[in-house]
């Protein structure tokens, strides 16, 4: 029977695909029966390499022989059954499967109408403009969400450097100065903000600071809680960074290095014109104003020991002398820490 | 156009053409952002999202876009896409977008997401586009908890770092495979995943050989009967 369906019912494609597998003519076949019985089980198996037609691409090709499942099964369900499931079949449903199809868009519809460029042009403005109009309405609903929840993080990252104040207040930098509102028509010029922090008595207990400076791969954002008067660092924190996870992040992750910061005594010196210093931890002397860096981790942990000298250097003495408007923190001694300078 | 059935277009993507194991589509998501359970489970429904929405409106727009400019749509629906689940995953979860943040912007150039769309959703019915993109993210979604969770538990020693229940398995003297959770490790995962499956899918081909050997033996004889 199945010899029948070979000579006359076989797809014309068939012929030639299995002949390609053989690499013979008729008579060859003839020659080797058993060879001929065995390779269309082969050819079953791994469909699309047999009736690859000129498609044989990689991607499709592994594709087919993982996915085709059930022309294997169907095939292996009735021992000889190559006639049945031609090659050309075989090769269509390898070719119908993704991402296969794209193969078959150019050659399944050959002639398409030709399309004006404004319908084409209108289209893209279209969709842009719908597009757009979508991004309008999310970007509405999310984007007070996002900024509050910004404002949150940094409430939170001022409360824990200032070691939980009763309520801290923002004063700016400008220009040299240090003030509880920024002047009108001041606008264009850079303010930084930092916050300054009270306890219940009404007393200060210090400034929260930012700053930035380059780590392993980005910028690190940090901010650290700094008392003038005495000199001392009251807590750290990281607020972002892109370091290397499992290395790097050990500045935000490391509870042992994040809490050296809590109590650290700043020491000014003309020879490095540091406040504070990091030691790598065979190198530690236990002084009160070394950070022990992290090991593996040393450019990320120097980078926040920089950052936070950098911005000391930068704002200490400023706000050492500035004296809150309310007038409610006379005690307040200032310029404890001048002599180091 | 091979017919499918409704089934095997949600079925299709999920194991026997995965996107990321079988068609090795969307591999930069796979390799960046697998090194935590939370992280992968988030990419993974940024990604179904996206998929859903614009199968959805590749699918129910095929007839009004024209072929000389469908890619472009097709990009610009998807990004439209991807911008929404950028903001939405910043303003309700502000800590992991902190840390795929930057991916999930690059889900746009994600080849999985555009292949859906040109080699199905846009040719069949809404209905079915919706269930392949079903198919395929729950597809991806298998691949990305592979690798995420092997990469977190050797790499850090957890289990949903990140989350409210956290799991600790190796204990305080576990030191872990930093590398697993740096890029690199991303590789290998992938690597020996990819490594084990081949193995199993072509031991699978084998047995099924041996199986039907005697078949095989047989036909010839009765051929030369006929």
């Amino acid at each position: 029977m199945s010899d029948e369906i070979r000579k006359d019912g076989m797809p014309p494609g068939a012929d030639s695909l299995e002949n390609k597998g053989e690499e013979g003519e008729d008579p060859g076949k003839q020659e080797h029966p058993h060879r001929e019985e065995v390779m269309p089980r082969d050819h079953e198996l791994y469909t699309p390499q047999g009736g690859g037609g000129g498609t044989g691409g990689g991607p499709i090709r592994e594709v087919a022989v993982l996915g085709d499942k059930e022309s294997v099964v169907s095939g292996s369900s009735g021992g000889v059954t190559l006639p049945q499931v031609g090659p050309e079949v075989a090769t269509a449903e390898a070719l119908g499967r993704a991402p296969g199809e794209e193969a078959e868009a150019p050659g399944g519809v050959p002639e398409r109408p030709e399309v004006s460029s404004f319908r084409l042009l209108m289209t893209l403005a279209l969709a842009g403009a719908i597009a757009g109009a979508l991004l309008v309405f999310v970007f509405q609903w999310s984007d007070p969400l996002i900024r509050a929840e910004q404002a949150r993080v940094l409430q939170e990252a001022v409360t824990e450097v200032l070691q939980s104040p009763d309520r801290f207040e923002e004063v700016y930098v400008l220009g040299g100065e240090v003030m509880a509102q920024v002047p009108e028509g001041a606008s264009g010029q850079p303010v930084d903000t930092v916050f300054l922090g009270y306890d219940e008595a009404g007393n200060t207990i210090g400034f929260a600071i930012a700053g930035d400076g380059f780590g392993f791969q980005d910028l690190i954002y940090v901010i650290f809680g700094y008392e003038p008067a005495a000199g001392e660092l009251l807590g750290m924190k990281v607020l972002g960074h892109k370091e290397t996870p499992g290395l790097g992040d050990k500045i935000v992750k490391d509870s042992a290095f994040v809490s050296e910061f809590r109590g650290l005594e700043t020491r000014w010196s003309a020879e490095d014109s540091l406040f504070i210093r990091g030691a790598s931890s065979t190198r530690s002397t236990g002084d009160p104003d070394e950070v022990e860096m992290i090991t593996g981790v040393t450019i990320s942990s120097k980078a926040v020991v920089k950052i936070i000298n950098e911005r000391i250097a930068e704002l200490g003495d400023l706000l050492a002398a500035y004296e809150p408007g309310g007038g409610e923190a006379t005690g307040t001694a200032v310029g404890g820490r001048e002599e180091g300078r | 156009m091979r017919e499918t059935t409704a089934q095997q277009d949600l079925i299709r993507g999920v194991w026997n053409e995965n996107p990321v194991l079988v068609q090795l589509l969307g591999l930069c998501p796979a390799l960046a952002v697998t090194n935590t359970v939370l992280n992968s489970l988030a990419m993974s429904g940024a990604t179904l999202f996206v998929l859903l929405g614009s199968s959805l409106f590749v699918s129910t727009l095929k007839k009004l876009i024209p072929h000389e400019v469908r890619i472009s749509t097709y990009i610009l629906i998807i990004a439209t896409f991807v911008t929404i689940a950028d903001m939405t995953l910043a303003a309700l979860a502000p800590a992991v977008y902190a840390e795929i943040g930057n991916f999930i912007a690059l889900i746009v150039v994600n080849c999985m997401i555009l292949g859906r769309q040109e080699a199905f959703a846009s040719k069949r019915p809404v209905g079915r586009a919706l269930l392949d993109a079903l198919g395929t993210a729950a597809g991806f979604t298998i691949a990305m908890l592979m690798m995420g969770t092997f990469r977190e538990v050797v790499g850090s020693g957890t289990l949903l770092q990140g989350t409210d229940f956290v799991i600790n398995l190796f204990g305080p003297n576990y030191e872990p495979w930093v590398v697993m959770i740096s890029p690199p490790g991303g590789f290998f995962t992938l690597g020996f995943i990819l490594l084990f499956l081949g193995w199993w899918e072509d031991r699978r081909l084998k047995t099924k050989e041996i199986r039907h050997w005697p078949h095989s033996v047989r036909a010839p004889a009765r051929k030369e009967a006929a």
